[in-house]
């Protein structure tokens, strides 16, 4: 499909992953020895928008390659555990996370927002222009 | 998908746990029977980070009560003669509870719920706005 809606579509699913480790790390707010969790989505979307940005290859025969568009992002939930600051080894900040949560909210609209704007022009073309 | 609301569920369930226990220890504060024949000892809920195999890596999936611990320090004692529990000094044993500690517990675990709540509704939101493409 589109380069532009694959490439927020996993904006979407990154942010979506985000969103559950940092539930994650506000269900654990009081167990022992749990270190903070979170997905740098960012880089695989980096990434993805070099790949999105190169030429496709046509596959004439079964034995080539085809160039991947990444389609299949694996977004890797990272542990903090460089800061200690309560004694039962714990580093969840509820004020980052909270902080957090509403970011990745905002951040996940605004990806929304986009997705059907794209749809919208999509739709307009189809329409030649008119209203209906 | 929808681990996610699993997880911040996992969390409301396990801060609700320790509200009644924390609402336990403060109704024993001046329960000096119990069955095993002791005063009654302070219960804590110790939680433990759900880990969910699969097939790249260990997934989150919340947080749960695995076993409600009684707390093994000292019991209190009172001098009040009069009890029947008492000794022959005079004095009974009290339950160690301190009620300050409770109170501060409790707070904390209403706090937690709330910030659970939080995020479940910072999901549910992204959830419904995702309902909403293509729309209009």
């Amino acid at each position: 499909m589109e380069p532009t809606i694959n490439l927020l579509s996993t904006g979407l699913d990154g942010s979506w992953k985000r969103q559950e480790a940092l539930a994650n790390n506000v269900s654990n707010i009081n167990t022992p020895n749990y270190k903070r969790q979170d997905v740098n989505f960012k880089d695989i979307l980096k990434k993805q928008m070099q790949t999105t940005k190169k030429l496709t290859i046509n596959t004439t025969k079964k034995k080539h390659i085809p160039l991947s568009n990444s389609n299949d992002p694996n977004f890797k939930i990272s542990q903090n555990r460089s800061i200690k600051y309560r004694n039962d080894s714990n580093n969840v900040d509820v004020d980052v996370e909270m902080a957090e949560v509403a970011k990745n909210n905002i951040y996940y609209s605004t990806l929304i927002n986009q997705v059907s704007a794209r749809f919208n022009m999509i739709g307009n073309v189809i329409r030649k222009g008119s209203a209906n | 998908m929808f681990n996610n609301f699993d997880v911040s569920a996992s969390g409301l369930t396990a801060q609700r746990l320790r509200m009644d226990v924390i609402a336990d220890n403060i109704a024993n504060v001046n329960t000096t029977r119990t069955e095993n024949g002791e005063p009654y000892r302070r219960k804590m809920p110790v939680f433990e980070e759900i880990l969910k195999r699969e097939i790249n890596q260990d997934k989150s999936g919340g947080v749960r009560v695995t076993q409600i611990t009684e707390d093994q320090s000292d019991f209190k004692m009172v001098f009040r003669p009069n009890h029947p529990d008492a000794n022959e000094e005079g004095y009974i044993s009290m339950p160690n509870i301190d009620i300050t500690t409770e109170m501060i517990d409790m707070i904390d675990a209403s706090r937690a719920y709330e910030a659970n709540v939080t995020a479940l509704n910072s999901a549910k939101d992204m959830a419904l706005k995702a309902l909403e493409i293509g729309r209009g």
